[in-house]
Order: structure tokens, then sequence, then C-alpha cells
């Protein structure tokens, strides 16, 4: 994955140790597999104090692979990944829709 | 099959041990990711996009099955229910947990497997011929050579941090089916009328960013001193081969940029420099491990059987895939039966934890207990009874495993992209079920003929596309995914690279352009003429007219 520079409008994405399940990093510092639960950067320092809480809790052994990845609001006032990379970590194989987050969810997207 | 001694036995569990405590120790975070990354792929464990992803050898795509049973078991139990085979024999899991690994090899070494020389800088799993054994024409089974050479390169201390991977295929037939010109080092067995059996050794060949046919670096080199040639080459590469960038570490770029004659002199002075001392333990161990690959005691039969004959004729689904995936077997009366992964608009190589069942239980009852992975995501039973071959086909129609479609337009080998892959750029699996689905519904894959559709969703190549006749390579632009043509390749031994088309087509653009350039293939070809022959005869140009128009 090609690392992007800390900006606005960005989460902070990882996988989680135990299962490598794609989690995102929520404003108070937990992982959600809910992308619309992440924290949306307001700023570049912003996306940077996100990380920074995202490489602690990497030191503490709880998720690798912590990276930054673009978003934007969807019209609900959520936060989405725009990327397809992460659209499908965060859904699931676009082939195997009974597998992933996006088994779990009766989401509509 | 070969059955581990205490020695391979020791090894694989003092790799479970040491792999067991490495998980507990990052679990609990006393290993940091780039400590713990190297060890877990040391043992096959990948992280990808969903989960991670484990790879287990299938040494020469060798299977039996009380070993296809464990893998079953592992799918049902520790996995989501299925398993996919992959495109060097081997078979992944897509979602096991961290925490279950070491139980999952320890599942696997009570069946003589584990995920050694899956991943790393290393020699990889050495992969084979899948009629190994049951081929008419081969010279003899390539097996126990792969085994020697298995045996000989597992945690091989001077080749386990060599610049890049290194992957090692051995074939035995006229026909190749090993691909061993795309290989870092291809062996073709020979006889030779003055020095006995030995190999064509080609070196440099492979995928990737920088596709090369292999050159043949040596025309003979005896049985006796393939290991010792084999040390020269790692040797030399191991000295010269870049590790100052990974795109230019392979064992091809070497081989290139140096020029064979180069690297073949420097080969040769190691290898003359050892061979005085080198012993001819290779004779001996390969003579205890032939002992091993029993040949299994066929009956005595004729090569005609009245009932199967009648199943022929009264059965035209059966028939028709006889025809397609059932080749002849050396022994009369027998028949290599393919069992097909590419359910029309299904996800190559994958298979369920019940399927996996059902073809271990043809394999003990009715197939010599031998099963075969492909390296075209297939699977094979090497040793059927032709008389019974209709219960075979029964069995596997019932399961969704008949798809009569070996070496057709929907036998498309596709990596897993973009859909599980880390290192993917665009998806492949849902244009080959897009593919997949197009040529079944227009029913005409038999008038095509021998067509093989290969996809790659990254440069890496795992898809095979530079090899296929009609290659896919999916590329990301600006976000979109992309795909780019190639046509002409072939991994057989008539190796070529496929030539790229022009620009790349969108994910439905590619599905017609798959279309068009075999529309103007079945309108140009000569009787009996295949893809390949056809698209050689032509060249490149009415089917960049048929794909851009003239202008």
């Amino acid at each position: 994955m090609a690392d992007l520079k800390p900006a606005a409008s960005q989460l902070i994405s990882a996988n989680a140790l135990w299962t490598g399940q794609a989690v995102f990093l929520t404003r108070d510092g937990t992982w959600s597999t809910d992308p619309a639960q992440a924290a949306l950067s307001t700023s570049a320092e912003d996306s940077l104090h996100l990380l920074e809480m995202a490489k602690a809790s990497n030191a503490r052994a709880e998720v690798e692979l912590v990276h930054l990845a673009a978003a934007t609001l969807r019209e609900d006032g959520r936060p989405w990944p725009t990327r397809n990379r992460e659209y499908i970590r965060a859904l699931g194989p676009t082939v195997r829709r009974d597998l992933g987050y996006q088994a779990a969810t009766a989401r509509a997207d | 099959m070969y059955r581990y001694d205490d020695y391979d036995q020791t090894i694989v569990r003092q790799r479970i041990n040491d792999f067991r405590d490495a998980v507990e120790r990052r679990l609990s975070g006393h290993l940091s990711e780039e400590e713990f990354k190297l060890i877990r792929q040391m043992n096959g464990v990948y992280l990808q996009l969903h989960a991670y992803m484990l790879r287990v050898a299938v040494p020469y795509g060798s299977l039996d099955s009380r070993q296809m049973h464990k893998l079953a078991h592992i799918a049902r139990t520790y996995d989501k229910g299925y398993g996919h085979f992959t495109t060097r024999q081997n078979i992944q899991y897509n979602w096991p947990a961290l925490r279950d690994m070491p139980d999952i090899l320890e599942e696997l070494a009570a069946v003589d497997m584990h995920a050694i020389q899956t991943s790393g800088n290393l020699i990889r799993n050495v992969t084979a011929d899948p009629y190994a054994g049951a081929a008419a024409e081969e010279l003899a089974d390539p097996r126990p050579y792969a085994e020697l050479i298995r045996q000989w390169s597992t945690l091989h201390p001077e080749f386990s941090f060599l610049p890049r991977k290194f992957k090692i295929a051995v074939n035995a037939s006229a026909t190749d089916r090993a691909a061993v010109k795309f290989h870092d080092i291809g062996l073709q067995l020979k006889n030779d009328p003055q020095q006995g059996r030995g190999f064509s050794v080609v070196v440099g060949g492979g995928m990737g960013r920088t596709p090369f046919v292999g050159p043949i670096l040596r025309d003979f080199v005896p049985e006796a001193q393939i290991l010792t040639y084999l040390e020269a080459v790692l040797r030399s590469y191991n000295e010269l081969g870049r590790r100052d960038n990974a795109f230019k570490a392979r064992i091809k770029i070497l081989v290139h940029e140096l020029g064979k004659e180069a690297f073949s002199e420097m080969v040769e002075q190691e290898f003359a420099r050892l061979l005085p001392t080198a012993d001819d333990l290779p004779t001996v161990e390969l003579a205890r491990i032939r002992s091993q690959f029993i040949t299994p005691t066929f009956d005595q039969l004729p090569d005609q059987d009245a009932d199967y004959e009648q199943a022929l004729k009264t059965d035209d689904a059966f028939a028709h895939w006889v025809a397609v995936n059932v080749v002849p077997h050396k022994q009369p009366g027998y028949a290599i039966a393919n069992i097909s992964l590419k359910p029309y608009g299904g996800i190559p190589g994958d298979i369920s934890a019940d399927q996996m069942d059902l073809v271990a239980d043809l394999a003990q009852t009715v197939g010599h207990d031998e099963i075969r992975a492909t390296h075209a995501q297939n699977l094979v039973l090497p040793h059927v009874r032709k008389r019974d071959l209709y219960t075979v086909w029964q069995a596997l129609d019932k399961a969704g495993l008949a798809t009569a479609n070996l070496d057709r337009a929907s036998d498309i080998i596709a990596c897993p992209g973009l859909d599980y892959c880390v290192l993917a750029n665009a998806r492949s699996i849902p244009i080959a079920q897009e593919i997949s689905k197009r040529f079944a519904a227009k029913g005409r894959e038999d008038l095509i003929g021998e067509l093989k559709i290969k996809i790659s969703g990254c440069i890496n190549a795992c898809g095979h596309h530079h090899a296929g006749h009609i290659g896919i390579l999916g590329v990301d632009r600006k976000g979109e995914e992309m795909y780019q043509l190639t046509l002409g390749g072939s991994g057989a031994e008539d190796a070529s690279i496929g030539q790229i088309t022009g620009r790349g087509f969108d994910e439905a653009g590619i599905v017609d352009a798959v279309d068009t350039v075999v529309d103007t293939y079945l309108g140009q070809r000569k009787t009996d003429e295949t893809f390949l022959e056809t698209y050689r005869r032509l060249g490149p140009a009415p089917f960049k007219e048929a794909l851009y128009g003239t202008a």
C-alpha cells in the first residue's frame, strides 16, 4: 500500500492483530470494524494526531499495518473510504458478499 | 507418496514450536510488528486485506486422501468452509485467525504437511508436472527429483537469505505442464545416448514486472550431479544477485544483465570446483526417495472396457466431460481425470470443504489414493480405471465439480486480486467470472478449442498473464480499475510472452475485448488451427484492428 501523506479528510485504518480484520480508528482512540464510526480528520495535523494514537495501539500489540486512507462524508454524514482498496477492505470480497464485514451487517450500500 | 521420516518430522515440529512461541510473544507485545512479520512469513502466514492468509505447501502438487481430508477439516474448523488452490500448486486459506495458526500447523504436520518455503527470499515449494507418474509420454516420474530438491533446499543455511524468492520446476514429458521456462530454474528430464539420464537446465525465466522466457544454461547435467549444479547456480546468484532493488533482484535480471554466457561461465567454474568433493549422496538418497514413490499396483486390464464404452454412448454429458477433461494414462485400462475448479461464473481455484472431502473419498476408493493440484488451479485424479470413470463423473457432477472445460476459454487462471490481496491494484476474479459466463452463455467453447486465458491483478503476475494465450493485467488508473490485454503468450514447451495490444479497457470493456479477439480468431483460423497457432501465423495486426479500428 502506498503511504499517503497526512492531510484533511482521511481516516486511519489497520488490521486487528488477532484476526487480521480491517478496523478503523474512532475519535476516542478505539477501533471499529465499521468505517462509518471512524474519525475523519479535519486537517493534516489532525491526521498526524490520529496516526500517533494508532501507532501507540500498534505498540500495544492491538493492530498491524496502520495506515492513512482517503475518505469522504456520505450523504448520511458518516465517513467512508474512497479508494477501491479501502472500500473492499471495509466491506469484504466483492465476489463473496456472504463474507467479511458486509456479511455481518444489513448495510444497504 | 513420500512419507516423512523422523528427520522431516523433527524439522517440522521444531518449526511449529518456534512459531507458537513467536505468536505468543507478538500477541503479548514482546515482539514488534516488524520483528514478527519476518517470522510469520517464514511460516506461510501473510496479512491480506480482510484477514490473515495461510499458504500451505503442496510439494509438487501431490496429495493423498488423508491430506485432502485434513485440508477440508482445516477449512471447516479454522476458516470459512473453503480453500483456494493457487497458481503454484499450493492451497491458501483466506480467513484464519493468528491465534489459531500454530494449531493449524500442528494439524498439517499430522499428515506430513507444512507451510515452510511458501514465503520469503528462499527456494520456494518445488513444482512439477501434475500428471507425474501417470502421463503416457513421460520419461520417468519427476516427483522423486522434486522431493530430492525439496529436502536439499528445505532450511538450507546458505540459501535461506537469497536476494529474492527462487522457484524451481521439474518436468519429465515432452509436453511441458510445469512451465519450466518461466521459472528461476526449470529442469527438463532427458535421456542422453552416452551419458544416460539427466536434465536440460533452464535458468532465469520468470514473469512479474520483467518477464523472460528462460534460456537453457546447460543442455545436459547428469542426474547424479544435479544438486551440485543447482548449488553452483544458486551460489553464483547469491553472490551476484542484486539486493539493493527488489524489482531487479531475481536471477532472471542477473542472467539478462550479465549475459547468459558470462553467467554460465561463472556457474561452470563453481560446478567444476564443487564436483571433486561432491559426494554421491544424491544417488543413494534418490534411490531411497524413489522407493517411496511406489507406482500404484495397477490392475492388468484391457485398454477398452465395455461398460465404460456403453456409458459414453448413452450419456452425452459424460462423453463430453471425458472428451474434454480426461487424458490418456500410461497404463492400459486407466485414465487421468481432471477435476475443474472453474465452474461457469465461479471463482477459479476455490473449493469447499465438502468438495475436498468428496475428492479425497474418490481418490481413496477408485483413485489409488492420489490427487494432484495443478498450476492452472485445478485438481487431478491421476490414476482412474476407465471402468470407474462414470461413477467418478456422477459423483463429481453431483458436487458441482464436473465442469468440462479443461484448457478451454472458461478454464481461466486468476490470482485473488484486489478482492483479497494486499498487493493487487485491480480485481481479477470478477473479470474471470464475467468472461466465463460469457463463453458459457454462447456455448461455443468446443468450437473455440484450446484457449488459455490468464488474469493478474498486479504486475507481480501471480495469474501468469504473460503466459496466457490471452492475458489480462489489472492496473489502477487514477483510482479506476483498468485492464491491459496481451495476446500470444504460452507457458508450455513453446513458451512465449504475450504482447500488449494497446490501450487498456475498463471492467465491462475487457470482457467485450476478449470476445472480439475470439471472434477475430474464429473468423481467420484455418481448419483445426488453435488460437495460439492463428495468432502466431497472423501476428497482432488483425486483432488490434478488430479491437481499436484502423484509425
